[in-house]
């Protein structure tokens, strides 16, 4: 008897254990590794003329300690002198460090640029700083465009030895020029435009144009990353994993002039480009990745949609089972300004800003001694997004400084699903949505101070914030979205995203496609 | 007689276990977190801590806990709990003294993960639970969810620190997050509780005797 009350109370005793132990746990999660990632964010570049205030610090003073935020203060001198937001930039290196993953896309904006950076005849026929000789003047442009483009490339150094490859994507400050950026502001002797650019009183609505110059300076100071793709002088040793099919790294491969890639005039070799990645065999999870340049010379504000479609193409043919688009504006803005009263709307105030905002119409023109036809403004931007949701892409961006996630239907109505649009251009530029009356007359934000912040569409309008996608060995997509506020908080998680139905690995999402 | 030996077998094991069972407690309990905050991504780039106070001379750590969800990590990613003196805590890290004790955590589910302690014995004093992950290859990134205020839970934290890359940790602004700790009172040896029932099971033979 007593050995039978034993094994009652002892089974009763293992049963209350075991309650114990699992109080408070949830099921356990299912394990489906990560077998490949890439982070994404553009926009670092700062602006001289209108920094947040919120990146300044306090006026030097050697008696007490230095750095302080102040929002009446100063840029840090590295950050006005070289146009970076360094703090922030170098806290989203550090997150995504820690994430580790294989490649990071650049959506634009590395450089504040957007001058005219024209280089003498002898350098540009012999190659490069280093072959070039003579007494020949180098327009100040230049000189500024290509120290910042060195600082950036510094910046992002550290990333290759701890495993993460850098992927460059041309944005409007790298290929425009802008009539009246600064030093162009009539101001200590400054001339009141850039004699080099298209102006606003030539007829240019923005006075931001781009030119094959600018397009140059980007592929003399990034080409080496992209051309990697077939050197491989590092790409594999830094990623673990072999490019494949490289496309768009010749001008003759590049997107042409004509149809839905817009009315271009200068080579896209290097600005716009693709590659595969076979990350495993089975299940087959092979990654394509297309890089537009969304501001061509000879048609701004234009993605090369009809060089896309075709690049899709023969990427599916080959067994691709991803597709991931990186461009810098985004194919329809967001509207943060929505809760302070601002309209995106064409003439609203701050205005539509994205490729949403190029309304010229279908013409032809004569390129290069050819007369070509082609679509520009909605019917280009329709043709660009009914290939992203043809193929189930997600579309990553910057341009906006801000951080959103949206879907967006096929405008054509060609082709279902609603594919990502996800605008990451909240690198460390000034945030789009302002703080409230500025310029700052106090230090402190809010009751205290004459600024505040602005009513926010989304609480995290004013987050410096990056993109992680992990493809899972099930083929699993997810996206993360990370980042830290405006008063430079610890990393925060920002939303989670499940983007593998629409992506054709999926085969149901893939049968519904069509419609 | 042979039931009565039992039973004042069992009686005298139940009195000898019972210490290290009935005084069993929490040190530090922040609650479930319920806040609506994003939550704060536990990483190699930042770490977080929580402060606590034992109060009694000898305290015995049975168990810790973080309120951990997967973000970018995944299960069985691990981190560390490390037990810090406050002394130097805020210190950079060539410089803060080295953690009082440390173990591994391993993230299995959403909710409460806790890691196994071999009984370690704090005195009286200050102290703070750090969560801590050396490299992506314990994980690339676990959340943890943040508590509406610095002051719920049964035993609510002192304070909450929280580090960057450089890994000094700073209390200004710190977000409070899910740890418990829990513990007991030091038991008395065994040996004492045997040789104290010695001493009375003599004690009564021998006043049996003079009986």
């Amino acid at each position: 008897m007593p050995s039978r009350n034993m094994n009652r109370a002892g089974t009763l005793l293992m049963v209350a254990i075991a309650g114990v132990a699992v109080d408070g746990t949830a099921a356990a999660q299912v394990v489906d590794p990560v077998v490949f990632s890439f982070a994404t964010v553009g926009d670092n570049r700062q602006d001289p003329a209108s920094p947040d205030p919120t990146t300044l610090i306090a006026n030097p003073n050697p008696t007490t300690q230095g750095g302080a935020p102040s929002l009446t203060g100063t840029l840090l001198p590295q950050d006005a002198m070289y146009l970076q937001n360094s703090t922030a930039w170098s806290t989203i290196q550090s997150g995504i460090q820690a994430q580790n993953p294989n490649l990071l896309f650049f959506n634009g904006d590395m450089i504040y640029g957007y001058g005219r950076p024209i280089l003498p005849t002898a350098w540009t026929s012999l190659g490069g700083p280093g072959s070039w000789y003579g007494e020949q003047a180098i327009y100040p442009d230049a000189f500024f465009e290509y120290l910042q483009y060195a600082y950036w490339r510094g910046t992002v150094s550290t990333l290759f030895s701890s495993g993460t490859y850098v992927m460059p994507v041309p944005g409007n400050h790298e290929t425009q020029c802008s009539s009246t950026a600064a030093p162009y502001n009539g101001t200590n002797g400054a001339p009141a435009s850039n004699p080099n650019c298209n102006t606003k009183k030539q007829g240019n609505l923005t006075g931001k144009t781009a030119y094959a110059d600018n397009e140059n300076a980007f592929r003399a100071n990034m080409s080496d990353l992209i051309q990697d793709l077939v050197t491989n002088y590092r790409f594999s040793n830094v990623t673990g994993f072999f490019p494949s099919s490289p496309n768009g790294l010749t001008a003759a491969t590049a997107p042409q002039p004509g149809g839905n890639n817009g009315p271009i005039t200068s080579p896209q070799n290097d600005l716009t480009y693709s590659f595969d990645i076979v990350v495993q065999a089975s299940p087959l999870i092979q990654l394509h990745f297309a890089v537009i340049d969304t501001d061509p010379a000879g048609a701004d504000s234009t993605a090369p949609a009809d060089w896309l479609a075709a690049d899709f193409a023969a990427a599916k043919a080959r067994g691709a089972s991803n597709f991931f688009v990186f461009g810098h504006k985004p194919a329809f803005t967001y509207n943060y300004a929505a809760a302070t009263g601002g309209s995106i709307a064409v003439g609203g105030t701050p205005g539509p800003s994205g490729l949403d905002a190029n309304t010229t119409a279908a013409g032809t023109a004569t390129i290069n001694g050819v007369s070509v036809s082609y679509n520009s403004g909605p019917a280009s931007l329709k043709a660009f997004w009914s290939v992203v949701t043809e193929y189930g892409a997600t579309y990553f961006c910057g341009h906006e400084h801000t951080v959103n996630v949206a879907q967006y239907p096929d405008p054509t109505g060609t082709y279902a699903g609603t594919p990502y649009h996800v605008i990451v251009g909240s690198g460390g530029s000034p945030f789009d949505d302002k703080l409230i009356n500025t310029p700052c007359t106090s230090n402190a934000l809010g009751a205290a101070g004459n600024c505040s912040e602005p009513a926010l569409t989304n609480p995290f309008d004013r987050y410096y914030a990056w993109a992680l996608v992990q493809v899972h060995q099930s083929g699993a997509v997810t996206l993360h979205v990370s980042g830290f506020s405006d008063q430079f908080g610890v990393v925060q998680d920002l939303g989670e995203y499940d983007v593998s139905s629409l992506q054709l690995a999926d085969a149901a999402a893939k049968t519904r496609r069509k419609k | 007689m042979k039931n009565q030996a039992v039973t004042i077998g069992g009686a005298l094991a139940a009195f000898l276990l019972a210490p290290a069972i009935a005084s069993a407690d929490f040190v530090l309990d922040t609650g479930t977190p319920t806040g609506t905050g994003a939550p704060v991504i536990l990483s190699d780039a930042q770490s977080f801590a929580a402060e606590f106070q034992v109060t009694a001379a000898e305290e015995v750590i049975t168990s810790l806990a973080a309120y951990l969800t997967q973000g970018a990590g995944q299960p069985n990613d691990t981190f560390t709990f490390d037990i810090y003196s406050n002394t130097g805590f805020t210190s950079r890290p060539s410089n803060r003294p080295a953690p009082v004790y440390s173990t591994t955590g391993t993230f299995t589910a959403n909710g409460w993960n806790t890691a196994a302690v071999n009984n370690w014995t704090l005195g009286s004093g200050f102290y703070w639970l750090a969560l801590q992950v050396s490299s992506p290859t314990q994980t690339k990134g676990l959340d943890l969810p943040l508590e509406s205020s610095t002051s719920t839970g049964t035993q609510a934290a002192l304070a909450f620190a929280s580090a960057g890359t450089s890994g000094q940790y700073a209390v200004s602004g710190a977000d409070p997050i899910g740890v418990q700790i829990q513990g007991s009172a030091v038991p008395l040896p065994a040996a004492f509780w045997l040789f104290g029932s010695g001493m009375l099971g003599l004690g009564a033979m021998a006043r049996r005797r003079i009986g």
